[in-house]
């Protein structure tokens, strides 16, 4: 396995890049990574992360492995205020028509 | 914000606070609807999407409490099913989570022994061998080289984070076994627990 890891501290950031060598014989171990796995990669670095921004997955098994993946997550920041418990008005039938989330933050995301 | 309320088959989904990302959560209705069946979902009066908790997700009572902090779609899919699979180990009778503990430690034991054998490292099997969350084992995992750890892990529980408590392996089973993703060979019994689960679900029902 490579990696490559960059930090942007501006946008406080990690970008990792993660490559696995192809399987050529059946002995070979089957191996895939995830966000998860990959979030764990860099705590073992010593990088502690909150959420993943651009997210990928790779594998050497099949006939097209994935072997070369990209994920960008959001470097932790230090978290002092305690959060509550969110108060629900339960909803009786009207459903939120909107789809679309309204958000503030447009970064790039990357789906499969 | 004002909240937003949404359906899950028939659990009601409430948005309070905004997710992090552009999330289009219509899209993450339709991949959780297609994936799991609804009698999973019976049971879960609500899922509600905020800053809460502090970390990671929680169900308290019948309701899933899932942070807003996504940017990608998919993510937060996983993350609603892994809730959904919580919400499972909760509920399950006590015999049969006896039943499934005696299971993983097995694998528990399976997996030390190729650690054991293949890795040269000094632990012993009875580090291995307990079902709720322990840092004697996941310091005997960090003994071992990552991508070997994941290996590992991977071979026997499908991912790294299955095999860290039987919560989490029911849990994030039931997310191998709704995206058809559960290894046939090694985990027949989990398979058969949650087709057994349907199965009685649909016996119920009709």
């Amino acid at each position: 396995m490579k990696k490559n890891i960059k930090i942007n501290e501006q946008e406080n950031t990690v970008t990792i890049e993660v490559s696995v060598a192809k399987r050529n014989y059946a002995k070979e171990p089957i191996i895939s990574f995830h966000t998860k796995d990959i979030a764990l990669l860099l705590e073992k670095e010593g990088i502690k992360v909150e959420t993943c921004v651009e997210n990928d997955s790779i594998y050497n098994d099949g006939r097209n492995p994935k072997t070369n993946g990209k994920w960008t997550f959001a470097l932790q920041k230090e978290k002092n205020k305690q959060i509550k418990k969110p108060e629900i008005v339960k909803e009786e039938k009207v459903l939120t028509t909107e789809s679309k989330s309204a958000t503030l933050s447009k970064k790039p995301k990357k789906r499969k | 914000m004002e909240q937003k309320y949404y359906k899950i088959h028939n659990t009601d989904l409430y948005i309070i606070e905004d997710f992090t990302g552009e999330i289009e959560i219509q899209e993450v209705i339709e991949e959780v609807e297609q994936t799991v069946s609804p009698n999973f979902l019976e049971g879960i009066e609500s899922i509600v999407i905020s800053q809460y908790p502090q970390k990671g997700r929680l169900l308290e009572g019948n309701t899933l409490y899932i942070r807003n902090d996504f940017y990608c779609e998919e993510l937060l899919t996983e993350e609603i099913i892994l809730a959904v699979g919580d919400f499972i180990y909760n509920n399950l009778l006590d015999e049969r989570k006896e039943d499934i503990s005696k299971y993983f430690l097995f694998k528990r034991a399976k997996l030390f022994d190729e650690y054991s054998k293949n890795y040269n490292k000094k632990a012993s099997l009875h580090e291995f061998l307990d079902d709720e969350e322990d840092s004697v084992y996941v310091n005997n995992l960090n003994n071992i080289d990552f991508e070997d750890m994941i290996f590992l892990t991977q071979k026997y529980f499908g991912n790294y984070e299955s095999s860290l408590s039987l919560k989490n392996y029911v849990s994030n089973s039931f997310h191998l076994y709704v995206t058809e993703s559960l290894n046939k060979k090694y985990d027949k019994k989990i398979s058969k627990l949650f087709d057994n689960l349907k199965e009685e679900h649909y016996e119920e029902k009709y």
